[in-house]
């Protein structure tokens, strides 16, 4: 049986296309969290607007955990953001995280931004969340528990 | 105007002794007049100092309503008392020693923040309070003693000023009422917001990616 180029080509695009569009890394997120379907990227909400997302950046200049938790601590301070908590921790993967949590105004409202920093290699991947207090803190416990569960592929 | 021999000798010492009674201007007090007449006794050091303390922390709790009355009824267990109740936030009276335990209950019903603790020392003032009464009492025991021998226009100065004496002491003892009020009393402030909404600024780490962790940046890609 013989595939006709057009159709390799064609499987050749969709691979391509499902490891592009799949973020390299998993972690099991929130009950409480739906998923933008929409979007590529790490995405969810809760019902009363608890917003969730994950990002990668490269770690450059390269820096340890414990450099960077630091580094984002103090700039957060200084912009006048009232550091709450620093809670580090080992995933189930064995690897190293720690989540910094943070209170700010925003608008009428007193709103968390919470930062979660993971650093594998070259990349530090952040788990980022903000809400405002009263809804964040009803799903708080359920993020903590999500964090462990960050694995990433390489 | 003759005055009698008694009248002018008692309206004379009442003058000497009203100029010590008399309030001077911050810092230009000499210092025969910080403590008149006092004996080595009375300016024994104060083995326990007395202090006003005051606490302030924002508290983030998810039911307000149920942690204000937590934290009322705690304060009433305490043996103190709400000076202000408001939604957003509380003024609260304990002893002393009932400080730290109610920031210890404040702090366990949420997340405890921009906390801050203020000692201050009020022994100085009290004690330099407390004399000056002290020598303002006594000035009035002895204005009254000049009645007896005193005649009418003499009796009718001396009365003006034991008024004026009376009426600095009642503003002494005023102040320091005020003062030990402070000492008897801890003062504590819980907000349940922000305050200052106005607090977040710019600033600029060296790390690129760090600037771009923000809530305002997080919302934008959001």
């Amino acid at each position: 049986m013989r595939f006709a180029p057009q159709w390799i080509s064609l499987v050749g695009v969709c691979l391509f296309i499902g490891v592009a569009c799949t973020p390299p890394y998993t972690i099991t997120p929130p009950p409480s969290f739906k998923r933008f379907e929409q979007s590529r990227d790490f995405r969810y909400i809760t019902a009363d607007g608890v917003m969730l997302k994950a990002r990668e950046v490269d770690n450059y200049p390269r820096g340890e955990l414990e450099f960077w938790t630091s580094a984002l601590k103090l700039h957060l301070d200084e912009r006048g953001y009232v550091f709450k908590s620093e809670t580090c921790f080992k995933t189930e993967g064995a690897l190293d995280g720690c989540t910094l949590i943070f209170l700010l105004p925003h608008g009428a409202e007193d709103w968390v931004f919470g930062e979660t920093v993971y650093v594998v290699d070259d990349t530090i991947y952040l788990i980022e969340v903000a809400g405002p207090f009263e809804r964040y803190a009803k799903v708080a416990d359920e993020l903590t528990q999500a964090y462990k569960t960050f694995d990433p592929h390489h | 105007m003759i005055w009698s021999k008694h009248g002018l000798a008692g309206s004379a010492m009442a003058l000497i002794l009203l100029g010590w009674g008399m309030p001077c201007p911050a810092g230009e007090k000499p210092a025969q007049q910080e403590a008149p007449k006092e004996s080595a006794e009375t300016v024994q050091p104060n083995t326990h100092r007395r202090a006003a303390l005051e606490a302030r922390l924002v508290l983030k709790v998810i039911r307000v309503d149920k942690v204000r009355d937590v934290l009322l009824d705690e304060v009433k267990r305490l043996g103190g008392f709400p000076l202000l109740i408001e939604n957003s936030q509380l003024i609260l009276k304990v002893p002393p020693s009932g400080l730290t335990p109610l920031l210890k209950v404040a702090a366990d019903q949420g997340w405890a923040l921009n906390k801050s603790f203020q000692r201050q020392d009020l022994d100085l003032e009290i004690t330099k309070l407390e004399r000056r009464i002290a020598s303002k009492q006594k000035m009035l025991d002895k204005l009254r003693a000049f009645f007896d021998d005193s005649d009418v226009a003499a009796t009718l100065r001396i009365e003006r000023e034991m008024v004026s004496q009376v009426q600095q002491l009642e503003s002494l003892k005023g102040q320091l009422k005020l003062l030990l009020d402070r000492v008897r009393w801890a003062r504590i402030t819980i907000v349940f917001n922000f305050q200052r909404r106005d607090r977040i600024v710019d600033a600029h780490s060296p790390f690129e990616w760090v600037n771009t962790a923000n809530l305002n940046q997080f919302l934008t890609e959001y």
